[in-house]
Protein backbone atom coordinates (compact mmCIF):
# COMPACT_ATOMS: atom_id res chain seq x y z
CA UNK A 1 0.00 0.00 0.00
CA UNK A 2 2.48 2.34 0.84
CA UNK A 3 4.72 1.46 -2.35
CA UNK A 4 1.74 2.19 -4.65
CA UNK A 5 0.66 5.31 -2.53
CA UNK A 6 4.53 6.62 -3.31
CA UNK A 7 4.38 5.95 -6.66
CA UNK A 8 1.47 7.07 -7.25
CA UNK A 9 2.76 10.46 -5.79
CA UNK A 10 5.73 10.76 -8.30
CA UNK A 11 3.26 9.41 -11.24
CA UNK A 12 0.92 12.45 -9.93
CA UNK A 13 3.80 15.10 -10.02
CA UNK A 14 4.70 13.49 -13.40
CA UNK A 15 1.48 14.07 -14.72
CA UNK A 16 0.72 17.35 -12.83
CA UNK A 17 3.97 18.48 -15.01
CA UNK A 18 2.47 17.60 -18.45
CA UNK A 19 3.31 14.51 -18.52
CA UNK A 20 0.61 11.80 -20.53
CA UNK A 21 2.37 9.12 -19.80
CA UNK A 22 2.45 9.46 -16.42
CA UNK A 23 -1.29 10.06 -16.18
CA UNK A 24 -2.14 6.58 -18.21
CA UNK A 25 -0.01 4.31 -15.74
CA UNK A 26 -2.33 5.68 -13.17
CA UNK A 27 -4.95 5.01 -15.03
CA UNK A 28 -3.78 1.28 -15.99
CA UNK A 29 -3.13 0.96 -12.47
CA UNK A 30 -6.73 1.99 -11.29
CA UNK A 31 -8.53 0.79 -13.72
CA UNK A 32 -10.19 -2.44 -12.51
CA UNK A 33 -10.12 -1.10 -9.26
CA UNK A 34 -12.05 2.01 -10.05
CA UNK A 35 -14.52 0.12 -12.12
CA UNK A 36 -15.38 -2.67 -9.07
CA UNK A 37 -16.01 0.14 -6.86
CA UNK A 38 -18.19 1.78 -9.33
CA UNK A 39 -19.81 -1.39 -10.03
CA UNK A 40 -20.13 -2.18 -6.49
CA UNK A 41 -21.84 1.09 -6.01
CA UNK A 42 -24.22 1.39 -9.27
CA UNK A 43 -24.67 -1.88 -10.61
CA UNK A 44 -24.39 -1.92 -13.54
CA UNK A 45 -21.50 -2.85 -15.71
CA UNK A 46 -22.00 -0.04 -18.60
CA UNK A 47 -22.71 2.76 -16.04
CA UNK A 48 -19.86 1.69 -13.93
CA UNK A 49 -17.38 1.73 -17.17
CA UNK A 50 -18.91 5.05 -18.02
CA UNK A 51 -17.86 6.30 -14.34
CA UNK A 52 -14.36 5.24 -15.04
CA UNK A 53 -14.08 7.33 -18.09
CA UNK A 54 -15.80 10.23 -16.17
CA UNK A 55 -13.96 9.71 -12.83
CA UNK A 56 -10.65 9.77 -14.90
CA UNK A 57 -11.15 12.75 -16.95
CA UNK A 58 -12.48 14.88 -13.81
CA UNK A 59 -9.29 13.44 -12.02
CA UNK A 60 -7.27 15.25 -14.64
CA UNK A 61 -9.00 18.40 -14.92
CA UNK A 62 -8.67 18.84 -11.46
CA UNK A 63 -5.07 17.60 -10.95
CA UNK A 64 -3.20 21.30 -11.08
CA UNK A 65 -5.62 21.71 -7.39
CA UNK A 66 -4.74 18.03 -6.24
CA UNK A 67 -2.30 19.02 -3.22
CA UNK A 68 -1.23 15.51 -2.19
CA UNK A 69 -3.42 15.87 0.93
CA UNK A 70 -4.90 12.96 0.75
CA UNK A 71 -3.87 9.87 -1.22
CA UNK A 72 -3.93 9.84 -5.33
CA UNK A 73 -6.62 6.75 -5.02
CA UNK A 74 -8.75 8.40 -2.32
CA UNK A 75 -9.49 11.56 -4.10
CA UNK A 76 -9.84 9.20 -7.19
CA UNK A 77 -12.48 7.04 -5.32
CA UNK A 78 -14.03 10.07 -3.87
CA UNK A 79 -14.66 11.80 -7.16
CA UNK A 80 -15.69 7.91 -8.51
CA UNK A 81 -17.91 7.86 -5.37
CA UNK A 82 -19.52 11.21 -6.16
CA UNK A 83 -19.87 10.42 -9.82
CA UNK A 84 -21.51 6.77 -8.34
CA UNK A 85 -23.96 8.72 -6.25
CA UNK A 86 -24.93 11.48 -8.97
CA UNK A 87 -25.55 8.28 -10.96
CA UNK A 88 -27.74 7.07 -8.64
CA UNK A 89 -29.81 10.14 -8.15
CA UNK A 90 -30.53 10.45 -11.83
CA UNK A 91 -30.76 7.09 -12.80
CA UNK A 92 -33.07 5.09 -9.96
CA UNK A 93 -35.81 3.58 -11.48
CA UNK A 94 -33.27 2.38 -14.68
CA UNK A 95 -30.89 0.78 -12.81
CA UNK A 96 -32.51 -2.15 -11.34
CA UNK A 97 -33.52 -3.42 -14.36
CA UNK A 98 -30.73 -3.28 -16.57
CA UNK A 99 -28.74 -4.77 -13.94
CA UNK A 100 -31.03 -7.67 -14.63
CA UNK A 101 -30.22 -7.91 -18.51
CA UNK A 102 -26.48 -7.13 -17.73
CA UNK A 103 -26.49 -10.37 -15.23
CA UNK A 104 -28.52 -12.52 -17.69
CA UNK A 105 -25.75 -11.53 -20.57
CA UNK A 106 -23.17 -12.59 -17.97
CA UNK A 107 -24.81 -15.60 -17.16
CA UNK A 108 -25.27 -16.46 -21.24
CA UNK A 109 -21.57 -16.00 -21.38
CA UNK A 110 -20.79 -19.10 -19.69
CA UNK A 111 -17.22 -19.88 -19.24
CA UNK A 112 -16.31 -16.16 -19.81
CA UNK A 113 -18.75 -15.27 -16.63
CA UNK A 114 -16.88 -18.00 -14.50
CA UNK A 115 -12.93 -16.78 -15.50
CA UNK A 116 -12.70 -13.74 -13.90
CA UNK A 117 -14.64 -15.27 -10.54
CA UNK A 118 -11.20 -15.31 -7.78
CA UNK A 119 -12.97 -17.76 -5.94
CA UNK A 120 -13.42 -19.55 -9.49
CA UNK A 121 -10.12 -20.37 -10.42
CA UNK A 122 -9.47 -23.56 -8.49
CA UNK A 123 -12.74 -24.62 -10.00
CA UNK A 124 -12.23 -28.61 -9.56
CA UNK A 125 -16.21 -30.26 -10.69
CA UNK A 126 -18.83 -29.06 -12.41
CA UNK A 127 -20.55 -29.09 -8.76
CA UNK A 128 -18.18 -26.67 -7.15
CA UNK A 129 -18.59 -24.36 -10.10
CA UNK A 130 -22.26 -24.31 -10.23
CA UNK A 131 -22.10 -23.82 -6.24
CA UNK A 132 -20.53 -21.26 -6.97
CA UNK A 133 -21.84 -19.51 -9.41
CA UNK A 134 -24.73 -19.52 -7.00
CA UNK A 135 -22.86 -17.77 -4.73
CA UNK A 136 -21.62 -14.89 -6.60
CA UNK A 137 -25.60 -14.35 -8.18
CA UNK A 138 -26.34 -14.71 -4.62
CA UNK A 139 -24.00 -11.94 -3.40
CA UNK A 140 -24.84 -9.98 -6.79
CA UNK A 141 -28.60 -9.76 -5.75
CA UNK A 142 -27.69 -9.43 -1.93
CA UNK A 143 -25.70 -5.75 -3.55
CA UNK A 144 -28.65 -4.93 -5.46
CA UNK A 145 -31.05 -5.26 -2.38
CA UNK A 146 -29.01 -2.81 -0.44
CA UNK A 147 -29.99 1.17 -0.04
CA UNK A 148 -26.93 2.95 -2.17
CA UNK A 149 -25.52 4.85 1.29
CA UNK A 150 -24.85 0.86 2.52
CA UNK A 151 -23.65 -0.22 -0.54
CA UNK A 152 -20.87 3.00 -1.06
CA UNK A 153 -19.10 2.04 2.63
CA UNK A 154 -18.90 -1.61 2.25
CA UNK A 155 -17.29 -1.60 -0.87
CA UNK A 156 -15.19 1.45 0.02
CA UNK A 157 -14.26 -0.76 3.29
CA UNK A 158 -14.27 -4.13 2.02
CA UNK A 159 -13.10 -3.25 -1.58
CA UNK A 160 -10.56 -0.35 -1.09
CA UNK A 161 -9.34 -1.18 2.38
CA UNK A 162 -10.44 2.98 3.39
CA UNK A 163 -10.46 3.61 7.74
CA UNK A 164 -13.49 5.46 8.62
CA UNK A 165 -11.81 8.96 8.24
CA UNK A 166 -10.74 7.93 4.45
CA UNK A 167 -14.54 7.37 4.16
CA UNK A 168 -16.08 10.17 6.14
CA UNK A 169 -13.79 12.17 3.45
CA UNK A 170 -14.86 10.46 0.73
CA UNK A 171 -18.27 10.29 1.58
CA UNK A 172 -18.43 14.04 3.35
CA UNK A 173 -20.37 12.70 6.48
CA UNK A 174 -19.29 12.03 10.05
CA UNK A 175 -16.70 9.29 10.58
CA UNK A 176 -19.59 8.15 13.45
CA UNK A 177 -22.11 7.95 10.38
CA UNK A 178 -19.45 5.95 8.32
CA UNK A 179 -19.66 3.04 11.77
CA UNK A 180 -23.54 3.11 11.71
CA UNK A 181 -23.99 2.69 8.20
CA UNK A 182 -21.27 0.24 7.83
CA UNK A 183 -22.56 -1.83 10.80
CA UNK A 184 -26.27 -1.47 8.76
CA UNK A 185 -24.90 -2.83 5.29
CA UNK A 186 -22.93 -6.14 6.92
CA UNK A 187 -26.32 -6.40 8.96
CA UNK A 188 -28.53 -6.53 5.90
CA UNK A 189 -25.80 -8.18 3.10
CA UNK A 190 -25.81 -10.61 5.65
CA UNK A 191 -29.55 -10.82 6.09
CA UNK A 192 -30.14 -11.28 2.39
CA UNK A 193 -27.63 -13.59 1.89
CA UNK A 194 -28.95 -15.67 4.21
CA UNK A 195 -32.67 -15.23 2.67
CA UNK A 196 -30.62 -17.44 0.30
CA UNK A 197 -29.14 -19.87 1.75
CA UNK A 198 -26.13 -19.02 2.79
CA UNK A 199 -25.11 -18.35 6.58
CA UNK A 200 -21.38 -16.88 6.84
CA UNK A 201 -19.96 -17.42 10.54
CA UNK A 202 -21.47 -20.32 11.39
CA UNK A 203 -17.93 -21.54 12.54
CA UNK A 204 -15.69 -24.46 11.39
CA UNK A 205 -17.31 -27.81 12.19
CA UNK A 206 -19.37 -25.61 14.83
CA UNK A 207 -23.11 -26.85 15.47
CA UNK A 208 -24.42 -24.40 13.53
CA UNK A 209 -22.56 -25.16 11.03
CA UNK A 210 -24.81 -25.33 7.58
CA UNK A 211 -24.32 -26.71 4.13
CA UNK A 212 -24.64 -22.82 2.94
CA UNK A 213 -22.30 -21.58 5.16
CA UNK A 214 -19.36 -24.49 3.97
CA UNK A 215 -20.58 -23.53 0.40
CA UNK A 216 -19.72 -20.04 1.08
CA UNK A 217 -16.09 -20.39 3.06
CA UNK A 218 -14.86 -22.43 -0.06
CA UNK A 219 -16.31 -19.49 -2.34
CA UNK A 220 -13.76 -16.89 -1.10
CA UNK A 221 -10.67 -18.82 -1.57
CA UNK A 222 -9.00 -16.51 -4.22
CA UNK B 1 -25.34 -9.19 16.96
CA UNK B 2 -25.92 -6.85 20.39
CA UNK B 3 -24.08 -7.66 23.30
CA UNK B 4 -24.64 -6.13 26.85
CA UNK B 5 -21.48 -4.02 27.52
CA UNK B 6 -21.04 -2.19 23.90
CA UNK B 7 -23.03 -0.69 21.36
CA UNK B 8 -23.81 -3.38 18.09
CA UNK B 9 -21.47 -1.01 15.72
CA UNK B 10 -18.93 -1.78 17.91
CA UNK B 11 -17.93 -5.08 17.28
CA UNK B 12 -18.05 -4.04 13.42
CA UNK B 13 -15.84 -0.93 14.18
CA UNK B 14 -13.50 -3.45 16.75
CA UNK B 15 -13.33 -5.80 13.10
CA UNK B 16 -12.09 -2.97 11.28
CA UNK B 17 -9.56 -1.79 14.07
CA UNK B 18 -11.48 1.45 14.27
CA UNK B 19 -11.65 1.43 18.46
CA UNK B 20 -9.45 2.86 20.73
CA UNK B 21 -7.01 0.48 22.67
CA UNK B 22 -9.64 0.43 25.99
CA UNK B 23 -12.53 -0.13 24.12
CA UNK B 24 -10.72 -3.00 21.82
CA UNK B 25 -9.79 -4.18 25.12
CA UNK B 26 -13.29 -4.73 26.47
CA UNK B 27 -14.46 -6.18 23.48
CA UNK B 28 -11.69 -8.58 23.27
CA UNK B 29 -12.64 -9.64 26.69
CA UNK B 30 -16.12 -10.20 25.62
CA UNK B 31 -14.76 -12.31 23.05
CA UNK B 32 -12.76 -14.41 24.82
CA UNK B 33 -15.79 -15.17 26.90
CA UNK B 34 -18.82 -15.61 24.20
CA UNK B 35 -17.57 -17.92 21.38
CA UNK B 36 -20.95 -17.05 19.25
CA UNK B 37 -19.45 -13.25 19.40
CA UNK B 38 -16.21 -14.58 18.46
CA UNK B 39 -18.27 -16.16 15.29
CA UNK B 40 -19.57 -12.56 14.42
CA UNK B 41 -16.34 -11.13 13.82
CA UNK B 42 -15.36 -14.37 11.69
CA UNK B 43 -18.61 -13.59 9.95
CA UNK B 44 -17.72 -9.76 9.09
CA UNK B 45 -14.13 -11.22 8.03
CA UNK B 46 -15.77 -13.37 5.81
CA UNK B 47 -18.71 -11.37 3.98
CA UNK B 48 -15.59 -8.83 3.17
CA UNK B 49 -13.11 -11.44 1.44
CA UNK B 50 -16.65 -12.75 -0.37
CA UNK B 51 -17.87 -8.94 -1.40
CA UNK B 52 -14.10 -8.51 -2.72
CA UNK B 53 -13.67 -11.81 -5.02
CA UNK B 54 -16.79 -11.09 -6.74
CA UNK B 55 -16.17 -7.52 -7.49
CA UNK B 56 -12.97 -8.42 -8.36
CA UNK B 57 -14.01 -11.56 -10.67
CA UNK B 58 -16.69 -8.91 -12.12
CA UNK B 59 -13.96 -6.80 -12.66
CA UNK B 60 -11.55 -9.02 -14.34
CA UNK B 61 -14.60 -9.93 -16.57
CA UNK B 62 -14.41 -6.93 -18.09
CA UNK B 63 -12.12 -6.95 -21.48
CA UNK B 64 -8.55 -5.06 -21.85
CA UNK B 65 -9.49 -3.96 -25.02
CA UNK B 66 -12.93 -2.27 -23.34
CA UNK B 67 -10.62 -0.29 -20.83
CA UNK B 68 -8.44 0.93 -24.12
CA UNK B 69 -11.45 2.48 -25.49
CA UNK B 70 -11.78 4.04 -22.60
CA UNK B 71 -8.32 5.72 -22.66
CA UNK B 72 -8.65 6.72 -26.42
CA UNK B 73 -12.00 8.68 -25.01
CA UNK B 74 -10.23 10.07 -21.96
CA UNK B 75 -7.22 10.89 -24.12
CA UNK B 76 -9.61 12.31 -26.42
CA UNK B 77 -11.05 14.75 -23.81
CA UNK B 78 -7.03 16.11 -22.62
CA UNK B 79 -6.04 16.91 -25.85
CA UNK B 80 -9.96 18.64 -26.53
CA UNK B 81 -9.07 20.28 -23.05
CA UNK B 82 -5.50 20.79 -23.24
CA UNK B 83 -5.56 22.28 -27.05
CA UNK B 84 -7.29 25.80 -26.27
CA UNK B 85 -5.80 25.85 -22.75
CA UNK B 86 -2.28 25.75 -24.07
CA UNK B 87 -2.54 28.46 -27.04
CA UNK B 88 -5.86 30.45 -26.56
CA UNK B 89 -5.48 34.00 -26.37
CA UNK B 90 -8.37 34.33 -23.93
CA UNK B 91 -7.72 31.65 -21.52
CA UNK B 92 -4.08 33.06 -21.01
CA UNK B 93 -5.20 36.38 -20.10
CA UNK B 94 -8.06 34.67 -17.73
CA UNK B 95 -4.90 32.64 -16.25
CA UNK B 96 -3.20 36.07 -16.05
CA UNK B 97 -6.01 37.69 -14.29
CA UNK B 98 -6.38 34.74 -11.79
CA UNK B 99 -2.94 35.23 -10.62
CA UNK B 100 -2.46 36.54 -7.56
CA UNK B 101 -0.36 39.33 -8.50
CA UNK B 102 -2.37 40.73 -11.70
CA UNK B 103 -5.23 42.82 -9.87
CA UNK B 104 -2.97 44.56 -7.11
CA UNK B 105 -0.45 45.01 -10.79
CA UNK B 106 -3.72 46.50 -12.52
CA UNK B 107 -4.21 48.61 -9.63
CA UNK B 108 -1.18 50.15 -9.68
CA UNK B 109 -1.20 50.63 -13.11
CA UNK B 110 -4.61 52.49 -12.79
CA UNK B 111 -3.09 55.02 -10.24
CA UNK B 112 -0.07 55.53 -12.98
CA UNK B 113 -2.27 56.20 -15.94
CA UNK B 114 -4.69 58.52 -13.74
CA UNK B 115 -1.66 60.55 -12.24
CA UNK B 116 0.17 60.74 -16.01
CA UNK B 117 -3.51 62.01 -17.14
CA UNK B 118 -3.62 64.43 -14.74
CA UNK B 119 -0.03 65.48 -15.40
CA UNK B 120 -0.58 66.16 -18.99
CA UNK B 121 -3.70 67.48 -17.99
CA UNK B 122 -2.30 70.25 -16.71
CA UNK B 123 0.49 70.75 -18.49
CA UNK B 124 0.75 72.84 -22.04
CA UNK B 125 0.00 70.70 -25.18
CA UNK B 126 3.22 69.64 -27.00
CA UNK B 127 4.26 72.08 -29.20
CA UNK B 128 7.53 70.23 -31.47
CA UNK B 129 7.08 67.66 -34.37
CA UNK B 130 8.60 64.61 -32.11
CA UNK B 131 6.13 65.30 -29.39
CA UNK B 132 3.08 65.11 -31.97
CA UNK B 133 4.11 61.92 -33.52
CA UNK B 134 5.08 59.83 -30.90
CA UNK B 135 1.71 60.90 -28.67
CA UNK B 136 -0.46 60.69 -31.54
CA UNK B 137 1.19 58.09 -33.64
CA UNK B 138 2.11 59.87 -36.52
CA UNK B 139 4.79 58.42 -38.42
CA UNK B 140 8.32 59.70 -39.26
CA UNK B 141 9.62 59.95 -43.09
CA UNK B 142 11.95 56.80 -41.63
CA UNK B 143 9.08 54.86 -40.24
CA UNK B 144 6.75 54.95 -43.50
CA UNK B 145 9.56 52.85 -45.49
CA UNK B 146 9.25 49.13 -44.99
CA UNK B 147 11.66 47.33 -42.98
CA UNK B 148 15.07 46.51 -46.09
CA UNK B 149 15.49 43.34 -43.41
CA UNK B 150 12.56 42.51 -41.06
CA UNK B 151 13.29 40.66 -37.72
CA UNK B 152 12.06 37.46 -37.76
CA UNK B 153 8.63 36.79 -36.44
CA UNK B 154 7.95 35.43 -32.57
CA UNK B 155 5.83 32.03 -32.52
CA UNK B 156 3.27 32.01 -29.60
CA UNK B 157 0.07 34.05 -30.18
CA UNK B 158 -2.91 32.37 -31.73
CA UNK B 159 -4.50 33.86 -34.67
CA UNK B 160 -8.13 33.87 -35.76
CA UNK B 161 -10.21 37.28 -34.98
CA UNK B 162 -8.33 38.14 -31.79
CA UNK B 163 -6.15 41.06 -32.41
CA UNK B 164 -2.66 40.34 -32.84
CA UNK B 165 0.77 42.44 -30.64
CA UNK B 166 2.63 43.95 -32.63
CA UNK B 167 6.28 44.62 -31.25
CA UNK B 168 7.28 48.71 -32.77
CA UNK B 169 11.11 49.39 -31.86
CA UNK B 170 10.97 51.98 -29.87
CA UNK B 171 12.27 55.76 -30.88
CA UNK B 172 15.94 54.75 -32.34
CA UNK B 173 15.16 51.43 -33.60
CA UNK B 174 14.60 50.57 -37.14
CA UNK B 175 12.12 51.62 -39.33
CA UNK B 176 9.30 49.36 -40.08
CA UNK B 177 5.73 50.24 -40.93
CA UNK B 178 3.65 52.49 -43.08
CA UNK B 179 0.76 53.78 -41.82
CA UNK B 180 -2.55 55.05 -42.64
CA UNK B 181 -3.37 58.46 -40.65
CA UNK B 182 -6.96 60.71 -40.34
CA UNK B 183 -5.99 64.08 -39.95
CA UNK B 184 -8.12 66.22 -37.43
CA UNK B 185 -8.02 69.82 -39.00
CA UNK B 186 -8.98 70.85 -35.79
CA UNK B 187 -6.25 70.19 -33.19
CA UNK B 188 -3.58 69.22 -36.45
CA UNK B 189 -2.75 66.06 -35.41
CA UNK B 190 -3.59 62.88 -36.71
CA UNK B 191 -4.41 59.34 -35.67
CA UNK B 192 -2.89 55.90 -36.80
CA UNK B 193 -5.92 53.55 -37.75
CA UNK B 194 -4.50 51.44 -40.51
CA UNK B 195 -0.78 49.99 -40.35
CA UNK B 196 1.55 47.92 -43.25
CA UNK B 197 3.80 45.66 -42.26
CA UNK B 198 6.42 42.74 -43.67
CA UNK B 199 3.62 42.73 -46.30
CA UNK B 200 0.43 42.12 -44.24
CA UNK B 201 -1.52 45.12 -42.65
CA UNK B 202 -4.55 45.54 -40.39
CA UNK B 203 -6.27 47.95 -38.03
CA UNK B 204 -4.59 49.27 -35.01
CA UNK B 205 -6.79 47.86 -31.96
CA UNK B 206 -5.11 49.79 -29.32
CA UNK B 207 -1.91 50.83 -28.19
CA UNK B 208 -0.35 48.31 -25.00
CA UNK B 209 2.82 50.24 -24.35
CA UNK B 210 6.27 49.55 -23.43
CA UNK B 211 7.32 45.60 -23.06
CA UNK B 212 11.14 46.30 -22.09
CA UNK B 213 12.65 48.23 -25.44
CA UNK B 214 9.75 47.83 -27.45
CA UNK B 215 6.18 49.09 -27.79
CA UNK B 216 3.76 46.63 -28.22
CA UNK B 217 1.11 47.63 -30.35
CA UNK B 218 -2.75 45.58 -30.53
CA UNK B 219 -3.48 45.03 -34.75
CA UNK B 220 -6.07 43.47 -35.81
CA UNK B 221 -4.79 41.71 -39.14
CA UNK B 222 -6.81 41.68 -42.50
CA UNK B 223 -5.28 38.28 -42.71
CA UNK B 224 -4.66 36.42 -39.71
CA UNK B 225 -1.28 34.50 -39.02
CA UNK B 226 -0.06 32.73 -35.60
CA UNK B 227 2.92 34.56 -34.74
CA UNK B 228 3.98 37.63 -32.90
CA UNK B 229 5.56 39.84 -34.94
CA UNK B 230 8.25 42.28 -34.46
CA UNK B 231 8.72 45.43 -37.05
Amino acid sequence: MTDTTTDDRILVARAQQGERGAFEALFRRHQRRVFAVALGIVRNEEDALDIVQEAFIKAYRSLPRFKGESSFFTWLYRITTNLCIDHGRRNKKHRASSFEEQRTRIDEDGPAAERGAAGLRRVTSPDEAVARKEIRDAFRAALDELPEIHRSVIVLRELQGMSYAEMADALGVPKGTIMSRLHHARRKLREALEARGIVLGAGDGGSESTEGATTSKEAVVP
Amino acid sequence: MSHPSFEPETLSAYHDGELPPEDAARVEAALRADPKLARETEAIDELGTALRAVLEADANDVPDARFEQIWDAIEREIDAQVAPESTGLVARLRAWWGGAWARPALAVAGVSVASLALFFALRDPPRDAQDTQVAAGRPTPAQAEPSPEPPPAKAGVPSGDVAQPVAAPTPGGPPALAAATVEDDASNEAEVEFIEFQGSSGRIERIEGRRGTTTVIWVREDEPVDTERDL
